[in-house]
């Protein structure tokens, strides 16, 4: 093989590796239950008539509670495979699953707090919060949120150091 | 309609709405890729093999497939939560920004806290864990704060 080759020949593989190909994970149809099945399939049909376009705001809202519904199910049932799957997969024992669902549930009502304060925030505030962490880049990126020390620490460290 | 079959068909309303229970949600076999079908499939027959018992020697041999098999659902598993979560609670870009923060954080969060609890001694974790399975308003222990974390156990 000439040099030209292998190095065309290398630089492909680098890329299979780097960039694999991306499937989308889905949830079994077949585990969900019959009722659950009944209802998906019903808002199925209803996309299915509408496609490739979505289906208009009107026949959405005409069957908000169906839609609704079928929202529901699919959160609830991604949030128990991951509360089941998770401490398993990575081999917890039981006090460190019960640690792990513990943190998970305290993430949700962290979460839904800050949600409730958004909500309560008036619509130019809310905005202009959007503003500032899309000029600043953060919409797309992470960073750790400062938490509080329990007051028992502090107490001892201030105990120690007198 | 009368009354009492008002009542029996609110009630039995009520019964169909309730979520219903299945043997346990997975995730769509066809939805991994064909290598990571490869390793589940191996990982499904050693499960097989050992059905009756896995022997620390087995696990050893098998360490490599059983880690790898791991990495794979824990990656999916977390995909499909990030994806299905904020789509099923529509949620508009600042409150998608907040479900990341705070998802993110409680994955660092616990991890740190594992890493505490795997400093405990065996007593400590017997006597917390039989603390834990009292029921509350029997248990006081469980009302330290310091333990939230997992950083310090001084049974």
């Amino acid at each position: 093989m000439k040099s030209w080759q292998l190095n065309r020949r290398v630089n492909k593989l680098s890329q299979e590796i780097t960039d694999p190909v991306k499937t989308e994970t889905k949830i079994d149809f077949n585990s969900l239950s019959e009722p659950e099945r009944q209802l998906l399939d019903r808002v199925q049909e209803i996309v299915d008539k509408y496609a490739p376009a979505s289906p208009p705001q009107d026949i959405i809202e005409k069957n908000a509670d169906l839609w609704n519904k079928g929202l529901e199910i699919f959160a609830r049932r991604a949030m128990e495979l991951f509360v089941d799957v998770m401490p398993a997969s990575l081999c917890c024992d039981e006090l460190e699953a019960w640690y792990f669902k513990m943190y998970f549930y305290n993430f949700l009502f962290d979460w839904l707090e800050s949600v409730q304060k958004l909500r309560e925030m008036p619509e130019e505030r809310r905005e202009a919060l959007f503003r500032e962490r899309k000029d600043m880049g953060l919409l797309d990126r992470l960073f750790r949120l400062p938490r509080g020390r329990p007051e028992t620490n502090k107490k001892t460290e201030q105990n120690e150091e007198t | 309609m009368k009354h009492t079959r008002l009542t029996k068909r609110i009630e039995d309303l009520s019964e169909k709405l309730k979520p219903a229970p299945s043997e346990g949600i997975r995730i769509d076999f066809s939805s991994f890729t064909q290598p990571e079908q490869l390793v589940l499939l191996k990982n499904f027959e050693l499960d097989e093999k050992h059905r009756h018992g896995w022997t620390r020697e087995a696990i050893l041999e098998n360490r490599e497939i059983i880690v790898k098999c791991n990495m794979i659902v824990i990656q999916r598993v977390n995909e499909l939560f990030l994806f299905t979560i904020p789509r099923a609670l529509m949620l508009d870009e600042v409150n998608q920004f907040f479900f990341n923060v705070n998802f993110w954080g409680f994955w660092e969060r616990w991890m740190e806290c594992r890493k505490n609890v795997g400093k405990w001694s065996k007593k400590d974790r017997d006597d917390f864990l039989r603390d834990i399975k009292v029921k509350p308003e029997t248990n006081t222990k469980n009302k330290d704060e310091v333990r939230a974390n997992g950083e310090e156990n001084n049974n």
